[in-house]
C-alpha cells in the first residue's frame, strides 16, 4: 500500500460559506442552505455552472425530526433542482461522519476525475416543534434503554464523560476554563450563535444540568443554518480568487465495532485512534507537524479524546492540561472560531471553514504562519472524518 | 404518539413512577426477557466458542457460529459508567427526575455492559467502579424489567 500521499489529482479547497445561523430561523432552511453554497461558490470567484459534483451528509438534525428535502434537510437532490445543476456527473450522501466525512469522499472524487467542482454542504434545522423521538422500544437501543430513560442524546453521550472523569480525574472545574475560553473565541466571531456573548467560568457551573455529567454548556447549540465548502484540483486552484488549502491528508472512519447499549469510553478511544491512525498514515504528518488544529466537540469532552488520540497529548492528560492543573505542552491552538460550542450545532462546519480559513491566512484569530492545519468531525465510533490542510501541496 | 405504544399507570408503581416505553421483544432478544420474568439475568451466548453478547447479536460476531442461546449468568458487576437525568427528562420520566442509569459490565465478560435504573438509594450514589447486583422489578403490566443494586460490603454498608 502507498503511504504518506493521497492519491490521484493533487486537490484544494478554494471557497466557504456559511449562511446566516440562528438559534431559530423563520426562513426554510433550504434558504440557508443556498444562500451558504452561494456564498461558498462566490467566495472561490466560481459561478455555480462551474458545480459538476455535490457530496452532502443529510441526516435529519435532531430524532423525531422531519425529512422533507429543503425543508428540514438540504440533500443532493434539493441542491441540484435549487440551481439547476445541468453539468453536474457526480453526487453522493454519505449515511455516517458528518459534513468532514462527505468533505472527504469529495476529494477522493475530484483527486479520481468523476468532478472538478464538487460542493460540500451541512444544513442543520431546528424549529421549534421539532418531533419527539419515537417511544416505541422497538430496534436493539431503544429495546435495552429507552425503558430505563436513556433515550435522548445527551443521555446517550454522557455515559462515556463520566468515565473519563473517574478514569483521569478530569473535573468540572476543567471544563469551566476550556468552555469560558471557546466562548471567548465565538463572541468575537459575528458568524458565531454566540457573537458577543462571552460567558465565565461560574456561568458554566451555573448552566443547566441535563444528563450528569453533561450541562447544556457542555452541547453544542442547536441552531437553523448551513455551511459549504468548494473542491477542486490544485491546478484550477491556482487560478481562482482565493488562496488555495491543499488537502494533504484525508480519513473517513470511526465506525462502531462494539453493539453495547451504552457508548463505552474505550471504545471511543479506539474509533477516535483508528482514525487518527488513517489519516496520519495518508499523509505521513503527525499532530507535531499541525500549526492549527479543529477537532469536534459536538460534546464538549470530545475534545479531550479527539486531542488525546490524534497525539497532541498522551492519554487523559487533556482535561488536566485545558484546565490549567498541568504546564501547557505543545498544544497548537485550536478551535480558535469558537468550534461548534460557540458557533452553533453545524455539524463540523465550523471546523472545517476554520481549518481553511488559517491556511488562507484570512482567520479572525489567525495564527501566523500557519501552513498546516487539522480538520476532524464526527462521532468516535459512529462516523468520523478528518482532514489536513497545507498551503502547499504536500 | 403511535398507538402501539404501551404506557405503563403511574400509581400502580411506586408514587413517582415514570411511564417506561416497554421493550417489543422480537425473535432475537426474547430470551432476555423471558428469563427476566423468570427473575433471572440471562445473556445470549455462542455455544461454539462461548462469547456472550448483549444486545443479542444475529450471529457470532467472533467466531460466526450460528447457535447462540440464552445463559443465565451471575447478575453481578460493576458500574462501568453512568448518567444522572436533571434537567431535561424525556416524556413520561418527569416525576421520577432525577434517576441514574448504569451500564454494567458483569462479571462474566469484559466489556460485556447491560443497562438498568439505580434503586435502593440515591441516584447521586452512583459511581463509577461500584459493585452492583441484578434486581428485578415488576411493571403495572407484568412486564419485568431488570435494575441495579448496590452488593453491600463487607460490613454490610451500601
Amino acid at each position: 500500500m502507498t503511504r504518506g500521499r493521497l492519491a490521484g489529482r493533487p486537490v484544494a479547497a478554494v471557497g466557504v460559506g456559511f449562511s446566516e445561523v440562528a438559534r431559530r430561523s423563520n426562513r426554510p432552511l433550504g434558504s440557508l442552505a443556498v444562500q451558504a453554497c452561494t456564498r461558498a461558490v462566490e467566495d472561490a470567484g466560481l459561478s455555480v455552472d462551474d458545480i459538476d459534483g455535490l457530496s452532502n451528509y443529510p441526516n435529519a438534525s435532531r430524532m423525531g425530526a422531519g425529512d422533507v428535502d429543503g425543508l428540514d434537510t438540504v440533500g443532493v437532490n434539493f441542491i441540484a433542482q435549487a440551481f439547476n445543476l445541468r453539468n453536474l456527473r457526480w453526487s453522493t450522501s454519505i449515511t455516517q461522519g458528518t459534513v468532514t466525512a462527505s468533505a472527504v469522499e469529495a476529494v477522493y472524487a475530484v483527486a479520481a476525475g468523476a468532478c472538478d467542482y464538487a460542493l460540500v454542504w451541512r444544513g442543520m434545522h431546528n424549529p421549534a416543534n421539532f418531533g419527539q423521538p419515537d417511544l416505541r422500544a422497538t430496534g436493539d437501543r431503544p429495546e435495552f434503554n429507552y425503558p430505563y430513560g436513556d433515550i435522548h442524546n445527551v443521555m446517550r453521550f454522557s455515559f462515556p464523560y463520566s468515565r473519563y472523569m473517574a478514569k483521569y480525574g478530569a473535573t468540572r472545574e476543567d471544563m469551566a476554563t476550556l468552555i469560558a475560553k471557546i466562548r471567548l473565541s465565538a463572541s468575537v466571531n459575528e458568524e458565531a450563535v454566540f457573537y458577543r456573548q462571552p460567558i465565565t467560568r461560574e456561568d458554566y457551573f451555573g448552566g443547566k444540568m441535563i444528563a450528569e455529567p453533561l450541562s447544556r454548556l457542555d452541547c453544542d447549540m442547536p441552531v437553523d443554518g448551513c455551511a459549504a465548502v468548494v473542491f477542486t484540483t490544485a491546478e484550477r486552484a491556482r487560478d481562482l480568487r482565493r488562496k488555495p488549502a491543499h488537502v494533504s491528508g484525508a480519513a473517513s472512519l470511526g465506525l462502531n465495532y462494539s453493539t453495547t447499549p451504552a457508548f463505552l469510553l474505550e471504545e471511543f478511544q479506539a474509533g477516535a485512534a483508528q482514525l487518527a491512525k488513517a489519516l496520519w498514515s495518508s499523509c505521513g504528518l503527525s499532530a507535531c507537524d499541525i500549526d492549527q488544529a479543529n477537532v469536534y466537540d459536538g460534546f464538549s469532552y470530545f475534545i479531550y479524546l479527539y486531542l488525546e488520540a490524534l497525539g497532541f497529548c498522551g492519554e487523559g492528560e487533556a482535561a488536566s492540561i485545558l484546565g490549567g492543573r498541568t504546564a501547557a505542552s505543545d498544544l497548537p491552538p485550536f478551535n480558535t472560531n469558537g468550534g461548534a460550542l460557540g458557533m452553533g450545532r453545524l455539524h463540523g462546519s465550523p471546523q472545517m471553514i476554520e481549518a481553511i480559513k488559517q491556511i488562507q491566512g484570512r482567520a479572525l484569530d489567525q495564527v501566523p504562519g500557519a501552513e498546516v492545519t487539522l480538520a476532524q468531525t464526527g462521532g468516535p465510533t459512529t462516523g468520523n472524518g478528518a482532514l489536513v490542510f497545507t498551503s502547499e501541496p504536500l | 404518539m403511535s398507538s402501539s405504544y404501551r404506557s405503563g399507570t403511574p400509581g400502580n408503581e411506586a408514587a413517582s413512577a415514570p411511564v417506561r416505553p416497554r421493550p417489543t421483544p422480537t425473535l432475537r432478544t426474547k430470551g432476555f426477557w423471558d428469563a427476566a420474568r423468570r427473575g433471572e439475568l440471562a445473556i445470549q451466548r455462542c455455544s461454539a466458542c462461548q462469547r456472550f453478547f448483549h444486545p443479542p447479536a444475529p450471529i457470532c460476531m467472533r467466531c460466526h457460529g450460528e447457535d447462540l442461546g440464552f445463559e443465565r449468568v451471575s447478575g453481578e458487576g460493576t458500574i462501568h459508567s453512568f448518567s444522572i437525568m436533571r434537567g431535561s427528562p424525556p416524556p413520561g420520566f418527569e416525576s421520577a427526575t432525577p434517576y441514574a442509569v448504569l451500564a454494567v459490565e458483569l462479571d462474566e465478560q469484559p466489556g460485556l455492559v447491560v443497562m438498568g435504573n439505580l434503586v435502593g438509594v440515591p441516584p447521586e450514589f452512583a459511581q463509577v467502579g461500584r459493585r452492583v447486583r441484578v434486581v428485578f422489578q415488576t411493571l403495572d403490566d407484568s412486564f419485568v424489567l431488570p435494575m441495579f443494586e448496590f452488593i453491600a460490603d463487607e460490613s454490610g454498608k451500601v
